[in-house]
């Protein structure tokens, strides 16, 4: 975790109620000690994240994994998750907006749908049945760079015009 | 007769809106738009495209 030194669970000693405890660094020894409920929405995140990547080796969905992390965190995700999936033979479903997730240039066309509003519901597609999705991945594009910019609302602009 | 379609790799979303209506009078219809992170990403990613091209028509506008 970045700028925690040290991680650990305690218990409230006049309520019995467990916490997280973490020390920040910090120029002041013991000055940057903090429970969960002051940690930020990012941090939390993270742990959150992290936990459920290590705690079974079930199918696991995770809905936008980038939400409050900073792009540095986000753009190491993808190859991360793919370290956790392939020591633990585990299917790990992940949905996003990210750009600097999809950035990573390990990420394959093939594991990669495409969902896009339809008329009638939305449709699905691997990205690399799309023929000239598949043939700019295999020029050296990245998912984020091909992909992405096909999942804009129609209309976006509009929101430009408001005053 | 198929429609003729092309991957538009732009600098700008004025760029593209121009692109967009040139190849609209060639009767060419956009795939895919890519870009719109300036002049150096264009730059950065020629050669890809140069390679995509092999594969499917690229009509890159940059100045």
């Amino acid at each position: 975790m970045p700028q925690l030194e040290q991680l650990e669970f305690t218990r409230d000693p006049a309520t019995g109620r467990p916490h997280l405890q973490a020390l920040y660094s910090h120029w002041r020894p013991n000055a940057g000690l903090q429970r969960e409920d002051q940690f930020s929405d990012g941090t939390l995140r993270l742990l959150g994240l992290l936990w459920s990547l290590f705690e079974s080796d079930s199918l696991l969905l995770l809905e936008e994994p980038e939400l409050s992390l900073n792009v540095g965190i986000v753009s190491q995700l993808a190859p991360f998750i793919s370290r956790m999936q392939r020591n633990r033979r585990r299917q790990i479903l992940v949905s996003t907006h990210s750009d600097a997730l999809l950035t990573e240039q390990g990420i394959d066309g093939r594991e990669v749908l495409l969902l896009t509003p339809a008329r009638e519901g939305t449709e699905v597609k691997v990205a690399a049945d799309i023929d000239e999705v598949r043939v700019l991945l295999e020029s050296g594009l990245t998912v984020g760079e091909v992909v992405l910019p096909r999942t804009k609302p129609s209309g976006a602009e509009q929101l430009s015009l408001l005053e | 007769m198929s429609e003729r379609r092309a991957i538009l790799a732009v600098e700008d979303k004025l760029s593209e809106a121009v692109s967009i209506k040139i190849l609209e009078d060639l009767g060419i219809g956009v795939s895919q738009s890519l870009g719109l992170r300036g002049k150096g990403y264009l730059q950065k990613k020629a050669q890809s495209l140069n390679q995509t091209a092999k594969g499917f028509p690229v009509f890159m506008l940059t100045d």
